[in-house]
């Protein structure tokens, strides 16, 4: 399940740098899961932790991965730790819920994000809502950013 | 600091090159573009056998949470605690004066910078002259940024530029068959109030979204485009998910529309509005600021001196026949058509794609 918090950034948001960089472990980038997230995130190929293969960058550690592939791999790694959702671009919005198929996950959202997958389904933790499709998550998140509105 | 300079930073792996128009540029968009890249780069530059080569006009830096609340302490809070009333004028010229030293710098800071929604970053950015890139994807409810100011990063290899996530033109027209939302109940509401029949002020742009849900039938938005930044994504995801059509009508502010109407003969103020970027300093907040300033200064000698808060009859009503010399507009009698005439569209219009 997709867990979701709404909220405006606060200073321990946008952190997945230090995050990613205190928490991961190398076993980690030999999960095809994780692999398929830095490949289709960042059109990056994993050899291991400590050898990537960027088309732009060249050859890089698992540091230099983007920040939604950072927080994707931590979600899907270590589930119970909240993650910055607003560190994810749309592009990240898939595989993200097929994540939250796996385990538990939590994301704050401090903006609106353009997609979700339309099988999305997400309950926010404020009041429980259950939501499902791209349409209601999208609407639901407005909701709780700009407070008043019904949706 | 003037806007209208370019930024190009070159590495062997990378290149960027942003057009730097406003005080606050927002960039957004999808992960993996080479959003954290840039400030990465930035950061390495500082030292020369990097290699990393930087062409702008103005001196850049990053900004961090640690850099920033040393910042926060020896200027902000100093000048909260030497000053009575944080409203004052006394607190705006004492934090001026300590911020000083952070003028004429282009700033950078990406969403690891999280202290970019706080009240201390919003009175930095208010009381220093320079000018701010910010890579988040949260709208920044705290900083009066144009619309026109968001983009998404695109890149081609190791090349990387940004492009506007809004048309322009998408928000320049008005429809007159409408029910009209305004920002709030000041000069602009007064304006439209006169001339409509349903106008509603949201008193204040984050509570247009909530008005909007209590009005039915065509709705027209007005609002001051200039910093109008914040609200536009969620306004745009509310309205593509509505049955009713809704245009949202943005021009850089009311004081633009008078300014720029044909009521100002004036060449000095033509020449204002028709080149902001290179006009307007880092020490106005937004254009939408430097507007009421050029048109507050303009007026403030003439029988149709502007307030923000009481609309003059002077834009409201035909001209009198006072001698040319005591009036500084042009003769008109219809205002409505003088203002937002060029903006009009009359009759039914498709929805607007407002993508």
């Amino acid at each position: 399940m997709l867990n979701i918090i709404v909220g405006e950034q606060d200073i321990n948001d946008g952190g997945i740098n230090s995050i990613f960089r205190a928490n991961y472990e190398d076993v980690w980038f030999d999960d095809p899961f994780v692999k398929r997230i830095v490949m289709e995130i960042d059109e990056s190929e994993v050899v291991s932790a400590n050898l990537i293969i960027s088309p732009v960058l060249g050859a890089i550690s698992s540091e230099r991965i983007s920040g939604g592939s950072k927080v994707l791999i931590m979600l899907l790694k270590e589930p119970e730790t909240p993650q910055w959702g607003s560190s994810c671009g749309d592009n990240c919005m898939d595989l993200m819920l097929e994540i939250s198929k796996l385990h538990d996950v939590t994301v704050k959202f401090s903006h609106c994000p353009g997609y979700f997958p339309e099988d999305a389904e997400a309950r926010f933790l404020d009041n429980g809502e259950l939501v499902f499709g791209c349409a209601a998550l999208q609407l639901g998140i407005i909701n709780r950013l700009r407070p008043g509105t019904r949706g | 600091m003037t806007g209208g300079f370019k930024f190009q930073l070159k590495s062997k792996r990378l290149q960027y090159e942003i057009l730097i128009k406003r005080k606050i540029t927002r960039i957004t968009g999808e992960s993996a573009k080479g959003k954290s890249e840039l400030v990465r780069a930035l950061e390495d530059a500082g030292n020369l056998y990097a290699k990393i080569d930087i062409q702008c006009d103005y001196e850049c830096y990053v900004l961090n949470n640690n850099l920033f609340k040393e910042i926060v302490r020896s200027n902000i809070n100093r000048a909260r605690n030497e000053t009575a009333s944080h409203g004052s004028a006394g607190f705006a010229e004492k934090l001026r004066s300590l911020l000083k030293q952070y003028d004429n710098i282009l700033f950078f800071a990406d969403e690891s910078f999280s202290m970019a929604c706080s009240d201390e970053f919003s009175l930095f950015c208010k009381f220093t002259d320079s000018f701010f890139v910010l890579i988040n994807r949260s709208g920044l409810p705290n900083l009066p940024y144009s619309y026109t100011d968001i983009y998404n990063i695109k890149t081609s290899g190791k090349f990387h530029w940004i492009e506007p996530v809004y048309n322009q033109e998408n928000f320049n027209v008005f429809r007159e068959s409408a029910t009209i939302i305004t920002e709030d109940s000041n000069s602009g509401f007064e304006f439209f109030n006169r001339f409509y029949s349903c106008v509603k002020p949201a008193g204040g742009k984050s509570n247009i979204i909530q008005l909007l849900e209590n009005v039915t039938g065509t709705v027209v938005i007005v609002a001051d485009g200039a910093a109008f930044g914040s609200e536009i994504e969620i306004l745009t995801e509310k309205i593509a998910k509505m049955q009713d059509v809704v245009l949202l009508f943005l021009p850089e502010s009311f004081e633009y529309l008078l300014l720029s109407s044909g009521l100002f003969k004036n060449t000095e103020v033509q020449k204002k509005i028709k080149e902001p970027v290179s006009q307007v300093s880092g020490l106005f907040f937004s254009w939408e600021q430097f507007f009421t300033y050029v048109i507050k200064k303009y007026t403030e000698r003439y029988p149709c001196c502007y307030s923000k808060h009481k609309l003059n009859k002077c834009y409201l009503e035909d001209c009198c026949f006072r001698e040319v010399s005591v009036c500084c507009l042009s003769r008109m009698t219809d205002k409505k058509e003088a203002v937002l005439g060029k903006y009009l569209e009359m009759g039914d219009c498709p929805r607007l794609n407002i993508f």
